[in-house]
């Protein structure tokens, strides 16, 4: 009995492990071959005819080294931006009695519910007023006013989780309640910051929609972008196109990988205690 | 040495009147105790004056200054708090040092600092160690340090033995009151557990829901309760109360503390003992006068025999009368 159900999840565990890892591999093996098609005569990474010539190409011959540069700049600017005014404000809306503060953060919340696609438009004509079109600026302030409430909320939480005497330790001690903040709060808070920097970082990295329609110039695409562009013309380039979707995602793998401790502690948020 | 004068404070917290019109008068070196059951207000009292809040009326002077303009950092005080608010990213050394570096003090002035204050504390082998890889008791003697390293003239303890169990609270108590007279620093002691209020306290304030019902020294409370509350509180085990007309003042309430009854022969009461406790050196003896319950100290076990039938003496020059409705004391 207990064979037989082990060998049950053993299959369902199997056959969906290769449905989640069946695109990647052939994404691999596709970015590998030379005839940019997006047929495989067979089921093999790596064949004899592989060569990383689509890899080389991507680099030289394409805009992709600038779009990867642009990519890193728009998304290491959000996370930045975002990450240090989501820190005060959550801070500020954990330790303050603000009037209507509750009220702000279910409003904060609420806008999170209209999907970023159905604000497309007003957007674009808002930033077009500013001149902003067609500008990394509006695209920073649109990646960090949308991941905002999000990342306050999620900070907020992990603040609330410190008991207040440990900064009223620190103001007794000497500090004032921002050197407070930044030398006993902060310096405890590398977990959470850890978890909302890589959704910042995440959001901005992978986010096509709006990017697509601010940015016309092909020199100021972002990499979601620029790799839609090589569908659009006459004859997509699959091989090229797979293999900049494989090093698209190794920034996001590093991140994953560097931050993990951080991140499993961080997710446990609410059971850590300062 | 700092004095603290509290004049005429209040604190309200929303609809809730939490202080009511305190005043107090701390002397320079003191060792002052705040008492009083839990949500009596002792917290609040103590970090008004700490400068962690803010009165809703009345003035905080600390060496006749007033300070409630002034932020916590600016008042030259130290405070322990109730779950030790260590540093949990810093070490030991660092916790210790924290202050003194924010005063800009020399690196080598700071070690001789910390190490100086370890070694009063006997915790010099733990300087490198985080807070989580303390004990408690090991945890509450890096508050306690931190708050000395500062050496400021003012220090306040908010419960600082609360958490700690019974053997190790007694030590702590010796070694604070032991501190006291080593630096000499006025001290400011909140406490809910009367023997620690009655043990380190020159004077002891007893607050009850929001008021201050009595300050005085600890023998002055005990021998000279101002009120019912203040008598049922301080003293273990707690005094008695019986209706007045067993002393012949039906008007007043009469309280007794429990070494102020013994059984004799010629006693003028009749008791019908319950149930005895043995503690050891003495016994506990719960007894019965017409319905009234009764608690006093003898040192022998009350025999058992004649439907355990007793007469008590009562020493009438230790009784304390009360009135009946306001629970004032009657001189
Ligand atoms: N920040 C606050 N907001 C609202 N009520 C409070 C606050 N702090 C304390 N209180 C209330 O004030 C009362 C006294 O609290 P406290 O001073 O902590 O009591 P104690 O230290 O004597 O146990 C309690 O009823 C508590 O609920
Ligand atoms: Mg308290």
């Amino acid at each position: 009995m207990k064979k037989l159900k082990l060998i049950v999840s053993l299959i369902i565990l199997t056959f969906f492990s290769l449905f989640a890892l069946f695109p990647i591999g052939y994404i691999f093996a596709v970015s590998f071959k030379n005839n940019n098609s997006f047929q495989l005569s067979s089921f093999q990474i790596w064949t004899d005819s592989s060569s990383f010539d689509n890899y080389i190409k991507l680099f030289t011959e394409t805009q992709f080294p600038t779009w990867l540069i642009n990519s890193l700049v728009v998304s290491t600017s959000v996370t930045l931006f975002g990450i240090t005014l989501a820190a005060f404000a959550a801070y500020a809306l954990s330790r303050f009695p603000l009037r209507g503060g509750p009220t702000f953060l279910l409003v904060l919340l609420s806008t999170q519910m209209l999907p970023a696609t159905m604000l497309l438009l007003p957007f674009y004509l808002l930033l077009s007023k500013f001149g902003l079109a067609n500008h990394y600026l509006g695209l920073l302030i649109i990646y960090s006013s949308t991941a905002l409430p999000f990342c306050i909320w999620q900070l907020k939480a992990w603040f609330d989780s410190i008991p207040k005497s440990l900064e009223e330790a620190a103001q007794v001690d000497g500090s004032t309640r921002l050197q407070a903040f930044f030398k006993v709060i902060l310096p405890i808070s590398g977990p959470a910051l850890a978890v909302t920097s890589l959704f910042q970082f995440m959001t901005a990295w992978s986010e096509y929609a709006i990017a697509a329609i601010i940015l016309q110039d092909s020199e100021l695409f972002t990499l979601p972008v620029g790799l839609k562009s090589f569908q659009a013309s006459l004859a997509t380039e699959w091989g090229l196109y797979a293999a900049a979707a494989v090093l698209v995602s190794i920034p996001a793998v590093l991140l994953f990988t560097l931050l993990s401790k951080a991140l499993i502690s961080g997710l446990t948020m609410g059971s850590v205690k300062g | 040495m700092a004095s603290v004068q509290c004049s005429h404070i209040n604190k309200d917290f929303g609809q809730h009147h939490i202080l009511k019109d305190i005043s107090l008068d701390i002397k320079s070196g003191e060792f002052l105790v705040l008492v009083g059951p839990s949500g009596c207000g002792k917290s609040t009292l103590l970090r008004t004056i700490a400068g962690l809040e803010s009165p809703t009326q009345g003035d905080v002077l600390i060496d006749g200054k007033s300070v409630v303009h002034l932020q916590p950092r600016q008042r030259g005080l130290s405070m322990v708090f109730q779950n030790y608010a260590l540093y949990p990213h810093l070490s030991v050394h660092q916790n210790l040092g924290f202050g003194l570096n924010l005063q800009g003090l020399p690196q080598v002035e700071i070690n001789s600092r910390v190490k100086e204050v370890a070694e009063l504390l006997q915790i010099q082998h733990l300087l490198d160690r985080r807070p989580k890889d303390l004990s408690g008791g090991q945890r509450q003697r890096v508050a306690v340090g931190r708050a000395l390293v500062r050496k400021t003239d003012l220090i306040l303890f908010d419960e600082p033995l609360s958490n700690l169990d019974a053997a190790l609270r007694s030590q702590m108590r010796f070694e604070i009151k032991k501190l006291h007279q080593i630096t000499g620093s006025t001290i400011i002691y909140v406490t809910h557990d009367q023997v620690e209020a009655t043990t380190l306290g020159d004077r002891i304030a007893v607050l009850n829901q929001g008021v201050l019902e009595q300050i005085a020294t600890p023998c002055q409370i005990y021998s000279y309760p101002n009120n019912r509350f203040v008598a049922s509180f301080i003293g273990t085990p707690e005094i008695n109360f019986l209706p007045g007309k067993f002393f012949g003042r039906p008007e007043a309430e009469v309280g007794i503390r429990p070494e102020a009854i013994c059984a004799k022969e010629d006693g003028q009461l009749e008791a019908v003992v319950e149930m005895q406790e043995y503690l050891g050196s003495h016994y506990l003896i719960h007894a019965r006068i017409n319905g009234f319950a009764l608690r006093f100290i003898s040192e022998h076990c009350i025999p058992e025999g004649n439907n355990r039938q007793i007469k008590l003496k009562v020493d009438m020059a230790k009784l304390h009368f009360f009135d009946k409705a306001t629970g004032a004391r009657i001189s």
